[in-house]
């Protein structure tokens, strides 16, 4: 069945070596170690104690419980270990206007009647502004609003069912969690710093790479998760990185950690600067922070200082400086190499994809693992596949940056002078037109996701759906109605996120005490 | 903002016209006055519709009135669990083009790869294929567990019976049916300003449909241009008074062509496809496949053969008629230059039409076909660059690449090659390391459970004959 000819000798790849220990590798070594441990494929992971991840608290998106749930991983041991939250969706301040703010949820809007879809049903009455803001027929707008959670329940015909979470949480330890997942099924980890490395003469191959004290590792295949440098992919390989800074221009974040206060919220906040963004992201024992910037309009030391004097309480450590280009690599898997994470591309966490962007090249390559010698095609459809993936989600981000009316500095000028892609450009009109979404399969951000971003931020339609006019209004009004009515039942029966988790049994230790903390602050 | 009543008039008197007017009706309401103008009452072209719909039509079958009781009781239709293919010149020269729900996954590893592994067929594990071969049918229950909620299924039936149902029902359902001439299209600025009939009556719309076959009348009118791909000849007869057959079409390689029958009740169709230069022994008509380059221009949007012409090989035609109305739904315009819809229309009309020739495509990637026309020109059609990588990947690795929102699913492509004998090179290398006794038994097990639920299940034209004594029942009951 496998023929030699095609290079397919089963039993010539026998050891990978993942470069680097951040979230991006030892989520890939668990993957690895997960579906290749019985064929005895020898996995090691070399990472430097010396060189610090990136990982600052992270927020996830739905996909991850997927990931998680096929290594076998329990959820509670998981949130505990992670000092996890529960995550509904995202609220962005000041992105439409200033004082502007809204969720966007994991889920859809309402129920779709027939064959038309519930926004537009909303739209045609929202012409004569009859009905309250789309929000009220979401589930995770609403119970993240009032810092409400529960598992959703199997009937996704019901509003408080039909909904999907992710989770918050401190993403160094979750690559711990996975490197002890990994290493209990046999993955190698080898402290050092990677120093060289070297090609094979004929293939081109990455042969060995070298360790700062002379150490050698030979492997068949490299998943390079080194992060920015890109120690395989780039320095060595040269693959080249597609600049996509004309779009997306920010390219540094400070990140600090600071005590939580308040109760304990299901949603990750973005809020929008003069020159950037900042994060919160409230994990069970503190709150994680950051203020992404354009270098251009904002000095290091300003960016730090609005980063600082907007912190709901003190910090719990000095803040970390970071710098990156927006853009992806050329080639994701070049010669016998894989890169994933960082090193593959950059897109600024506006929605929490960094993470899911390194389960995307994971996924892709347990489907597409080579078996032998590298076959072209295999690197041909891994390669095709991340490009839209990392092309789907920039043209979802910068969507936030231009659906605005602001113009109150130089970055919003900026962002309202840009030309934009055809791709965006042809949704931003078909929407505002008529409410039209123009619909992929494939790629992570689906039709209620851009409803809910340009809805947030003001962009609304200048007409709909010709089909909502089948309903008279007061038809389409009581429909409206029982949805709502039925949200807020589902709503006022869930409890506090916090009373949640813990019931769930997914409080993790450190968490208590800062639950007592919060507690004997008297917010 | 959008005024909320507007008039779509509809050019044509076959099937597309009377289903377009049937579907808009439907989801516009009393939101729009909706007019037929049938020029033409039959269409010899809507034989080309083919005589089988995909799982995927029930929706639209459903909103314009053909339910499956309506169709059941009310016309010859019957139920189709897909089309079996025969000497065909692939390295499998039959198998079963059936319908079914995604494969079960074994340890996490997709169902293809255990097949490549051990050198298996598909077709043991489809229930679909196996009840259709062995001529019986049950609809799938709803319980996940039972094997033969795994099945799915469309329907066979004469296209020129349901456009006379829909014509019938059109009428008493407040459409304007006008059985006029067309003397002229006037056109204003690269749109239609009014049509002008035959009795001097003139008719504005905020929309014009053309739904008048290889006529293309109002598309020609705004200067649309027709790509033609290939030329075809078919020839389309009927057998009366026989028992209703298996609830699969069965289509068969020819030297000139192939000749498809489709079992419905009472009768079987016969549809046969030449290139026109081969030998012919009834009455014939000829046709071009191909599309327009742009569906929609101005104010009118082609909808049907009066937009493309396709083989009628697969339930392609009908995915396609049907993903036209539905796209046109999706843009009933609201804009005075219908810029924006007629850009967003035309680029979903060119995937759909990209993706469901490839489907068709894919079948003449074969060596060794017959030496004539017809297939000569069939296998010198190009090969698009995403059928390419499909076939490429598929034969490599035995995966499939997807596409956003193709018209054929992910299970019709593995029937597909697994059916044609395409065998991937490589399996995936999980599956070494799963204990391989138990995936023999797994698959054992699947291929038992499903000789064993085909074993109880009636014949196709016994269980019609129960159903429809079941339904008149219920209806007078």
């Amino acid at each position: 069945m496998l023929r030699q000819d095609e290079g397919c000798d089963v039993n010539k790849m026998r050891k990978i070596c993942i470069l680097g220990g951040g979230t991006a590798g030892w989520m890939t070594a668990a993957a690895l170690s997960n579906k290749f441990n019985a064929l005895g494929l020898d996995i090691e992971l070399v990472e430097s104690d010396q060189i610090g991840t990136i990982g600052v608290g992270e927020a996830t998106l739905p996909h991850i419980r997927f990931f998680n749930q096929t290594l076998g991983i329990d959820e509670r041991e998981f949130m505990k270990s992670t000092h996890a939250t529960f995550k509904l969706g995202i609220e962005f301040c000041d992105w439409g206007q200033l004082g502007d703010h809204y969720v966007h949820p994991f889920g859809d809007y309402g129920f779709p009647v027939g064959d038309l879809d519930f926004h537009q049903l909303w739209l045609k009455l929202n012409a004569d502004k009859k009905v309250p803001r789309l929000d009220e027929y979401s589930y995770p707008v609403v119970a993240a609003e009032r810092g409400k959670f529960q598992i959703p329940g199997p009937d996704t015909n019901k509003i408080g069912s039909n909904f999907g979470y992710a989770y918050q949480f401190d993403s160094s330890l979750y690559a711990k969690f996975l490197r002890s997942y990994s290493e209990s099924r046999g993955v190698r980890r080898t402290e050092g710093k990677v120093t060289g490395a070297t090609r094979d003469p004929n293939s081109g191959d990455v042969s060995k790479i070298t360790l700062e004290d002379g150490r050698e590792i030979e492997a068949d295949f490299y998943v390079d998760c080194s992060g920015f440098r890109g120690v395989l992919i780039e320095q060595l390989l040269e693959t080249g990185y597609d600049d996509w800074s004309n779009w997306l221009p920010c390219n540094r974040a400070v990140a600090v950690p600071s005590e939580s206060r308040g109760s304990l919220l299901p949603y990750t906040r973005a809020t929008a600067r003069t020159a950037g963004w900042q994060w919160r992201i409230p994990l069970q024992h503190r709150t994680g922070n950051g203020h992404v910037y354009w270098s251009e309009f904002i000095s290091d030391d300003e960016a730090t200082e609005q980063l600082m004097s907007t912190l709901e309480g003190p910090a719990l450590a000095d803040p970390k400086q970071l710098y990156f280009k927006t853009g992806r690599r050329r080639k994701f898997w070049n010669q016998n190499v894989v890169c994933i994470g960082l090193s593959g591309g950059f897109l600024e966490p506006l929605e929490s994809t960094s993470i899911h962007l390194i389960q995307e090249g994971i996924t892709a390559l347990v489907e597409l693992f080579p078996d032998g010698r590298i076959n072209a095609l295999d690197r041909e459809e891994y390669n095709d596949r991340m490009a839209l993936n990392f092309e789907r989600v920039r043209d979802f981000l910068l969507l936030h940056y231009v659906a605005t009316q602001r113009d109150d500095s130089e970055m919003w000028r900026y962002f309202r002078n840009m030309k934009l892609p055809d791709s965006l450009n042809e949704k931003l009109e078909a929407w505002l037109t008529r409410g039209y979404i123009l619909k992929y399969e494939i790629g992570v951000f689906l039709p209620p996701s851009w409803i809910a971003v340009m809805l947030g931020q003001n962009l609304v339609p200048n007409g709909y759906d010709p089909r909502a006019d089948r309903f008279a209004d007061t038809d389409a009004m009581a429909k409206l109605e029982r949805i709502q009515r039925e949200n807020y039942r589902a709503v006022e029966a869930t409890p506090e996120q916090h009373t949640f988790l813990t019931r769930y049994g997914a409080e993790s230790e450190s968490a208590r005490l800062a639950a007592g903390r919060r507690d004997a602050t008297g917010t | 903002m959008t005024s909320p009543f507007r008039t779509i008039v509809i050019y044509g008197g076959g099937f597309a016209a009377h289903l377009t007017a049937a579907a808009f009706a439907g989801s516009l309401g009393r939101a729009a006055r909706i007019v037929i103008v049938a020029s033409n009452q039959t269409a010899e072209s809507d034989a080309l519709y083919g005589s089988v719909s995909a799982p995927t039509a029930h929706n639209l079958f459903e909103s314009v009135g053909l339910d499956e009781p309506t169709l059941m009781l009310r016309t010859q239709s019957a139920f189709s669990l897909g089309t079996r293919f025969t000497d065909w010149p692939s390295r499998s020269p039959s198998w079963m083009q059936t319908y079914h729900l995604p494969l079960p996954l074994i340890s996490g590893v997709p169902f293809q790869h255990f097949l490549t592994e051990r050198g298996a067929t598909l077709e043991p594990y489809l229930i679909s294929a196996r009840a259709a071969a062995k001529g019986v049918f049950a609809h799938p229950p709803e319980d996940p567990r039972h094997p033969l909620s795994r099945a799915e299924y469309g329907y066979q039936f004469s296209v020129a019976e349901l456009a006379a149902h829909l014509s019938q029902r059109n009428a008493v359902q407040g459409i304007e049916i006008m059985a006029e001439r067309l003397r002229e299209v006037q056109v204003a600025e690269r749109k239609i300003s009014a049509l002008v009939l035959e009795s001097g009556r003139e008719l504005e719309a905020d929309l014009f449909i053309d739904c008048s076959e290889d006529e293309r009348r109002l598309a020609s009118a705004l200067g649309a241009s027709f790509e033609k791909v290939r030329e075809l000849r078919a020839s389309f007869t009927q057998q009366e008074g026989v028992q209703l057959g298996a609830a699969y079409r069965s289509l068969a390689a020819r030297d000139h062509g192939w000749t498809s029958n489709t079992p419905l009740q009472g009768r079987t169709d016969v549809l046969s496809i030449t290139h026109p230069s081969a030998p012919q022994d009834t009455a014939t008509f000829e046709f071009m496949t191909g599309n327009l380059e742009q569906a929609w221009v101005g104010n009118c949007v082609s909808i049907g053969h009066a937009a493309w012409g396709v083989e009628p090989l697969t339930p392609a035609p009908m995915m396609l008629l049907q993903r036209d109305i539905e796209r046109a739904l999706d843009l009933i315009p609201v804009t005075a230059d219908h810029r924006v819809e007629a850009r967003e229309y035309n680029r979903r009309f060119k995937d759909d039409i990209g993706h469901a020739t490839a489907f068709q495509r894919a079948l003449f990637a074969v060596e060794n076909v017959p030496e004539t026309q017809y297939w000569r020109d069939a296998v010198a059609e190009p090969i698009g660059e995403k059928l390419r990588r499909k076939l490429a990947q598929f034969k490599s690795r035995g995966i499939l690449v997807r596409y956003d929102l193709e018209p054929f699913n992910e299970e019709d492509w593995a029937i597909l090659l697994n059916g044609m004998g395409v065998k991937p090179e490589r399996y995936d290398r999980q599956v070494d390391g799963i204990d391989r006794a138990a995936v023999t038994q797994q698959l054992e097990g699947i291929e038992r459970a499903v000789a064993q639920v085909v074993s109880k299940m009636p014949p196709h034209h016994v269980y019609m004959t129960n159903m429809k004594k079941y339904l008149e029942k219920q209806k007078h009951g």
